[in-house]
């Protein structure tokens, strides 16, 4: 269990708290939970999405509890990916979609990096699915005007 | 985006961490100790626990799904000695749920939705049921307020406050799910915070039973 998701889970974690010691603590927690619980799922993808759910909950908690909710400025999160060697092309985007307001964020990465569909996601993070479609919709609207032109592709949402 | 996925990919777990995160989630769940990664957290778990208990409102969450038997509410120790509350229904489930591990549980999982709720601080949370608008409870303001997507901001929602002979207070908020309206009933007792849901028919012998407690 530890091999197949501590390094989504670590990935995903990262991605919306921006804090490297902060995502490992929520990593733990989502573990921490798995095994207290022992829940039992249907298949593979049942399983997964349990663990991302837990994981973006413990997220969204632990930035309410830091209050630290949309502060970390773009500059450091460029210099969080510079530190990770993430420096190809992909980083500029990336590093713009990080800048985004944690409610944009998450479903921008849940949708476009970890492929999941509205309708899941809406299940993920408690909201119906045109509000997901409108946060998608609005992240992207503010992610190209940060990048200034470079254009994300839209997928089916 | 083929890119971006790419960079986002290339961000792993530092080396070592899987090794030692399992090393940490086995040693707590064999000493049943709380103690974080860093220590910064080391024992930030149990605080919560106490505090919750002890200092400030611990609120409860039990979910009702179909006919409740006897009596809706029963408080105390629901799991591993955390603070929560078991809720015995008439088709025989048990429903437990805890502020703690902010979680829900169906022993028979019958009767499981989708719901889930978060503790803003201890005076505060947020309950979620999947597919509608977050709603929050605040003990100090003793009101619930809805979360607006549109406006991105948490306004107060028509609800109907109660305060009963005994000094508690008690909010009744109608829910429109996916196939049924249902309400959301919230009490405090003390230093405690109860919550439940209710079919439409609860919730009026509720309602009915609270107005009777004001005369």
């Amino acid at each position: 269990m530890f091999e197949r998701y501590t390094n989504l889970l670590y990935r995903l974690c990262y991605s919306i708290l921006l804090q490297k010691e902060d995502a490992e603590d929520a990593v733990q927690d989502v573990f921490l939970k798995y095994y207290r619980k022992q829940p039992t799922f249907a298949d593979e993808d049942h399983e997964k999405a349990w663990f991302i759910r837990v994981a973006v909950n413990r997220c969204k908690d632990l930035l309410r509890r830091r209050k630290i909710r949309e502060a970390v400025p773009l500059s450091e999160v460029e210099e969080l990916l510079a530190a990770d060697e993430v420096e190809d092309e992909g980083s500029e985007v990336l590093s713009a979609l990080y800048g985004l307001p944690e409610r944009y964020r998450i479903v921008m990465i849940l949708h476009y990096l970890e492929e999941y569909p509205v309708k899941q996601i809406a299940g993920i993070c408690g909201l119906t699915q045109s509000a997901v479609k409108m946060r998608l919709a609005r992240g992207r609207e503010q992610l190209k005007q940060n990048l200034k032109g470079v254009v994300i592709d839209e997928k089916n949402c | 985006m083929k890119r971006i996925v790419e960079a986002y990919q290339k961000i792993t777990a530092p080396e070592g961490f899987m090794e030692r995160i399992e090393t940490q989630v086995r040693a707590e769940l064999e000493t049943g100790s709380a103690r974080g990664m860093r220590n910064r957290f080391a024992g930030w778990r149990p605080k919560v626990a106490v505090c919750a208990a002890a200092v400030a409102c611990v609120a409860v969450l039990a979910v009702g799904i179909g006919k409740l038997s006897g009596e809706p509410w029963s408080s105390g120790n629901y799991t591993d000695g955390l603070p929560g509350i078991r809720l015995a229904m008439e088709n025989g489930d048990v429903i437990s749920g805890s502020p703690v591990t902010a979680d829900v549980v169906s022993e028979n999982s019958l009767a499981q939705k989708n719901m889930s709720w978060t503790e803003v601080n201890d005076r505060a949370m947020i309950f979620r049921v999947t597919g509608e608008s977050p709603i929050m409870f605040s003990a100090d303001s003793e009101c619930l307020s809805l979360y607006d997507e549109e406006k991105d901001l948490w306004t107060n929602c028509k609800s109907e406050l109660v305060i009963n002979s005994a000094g508690e207070f008690c909010v009744l908020l109608p829910v429109i799910g996916d196939d049924e309206v249902f309400y959301i009933q919230m009490s405090s007792a003390g230093n405690t915070c109860w919550i439940a849901i209710v079919y439409e028919q609860d919730a009026k012998e509720y309602k009915a039973a609270l107005r009777d407690n004001n005369r």
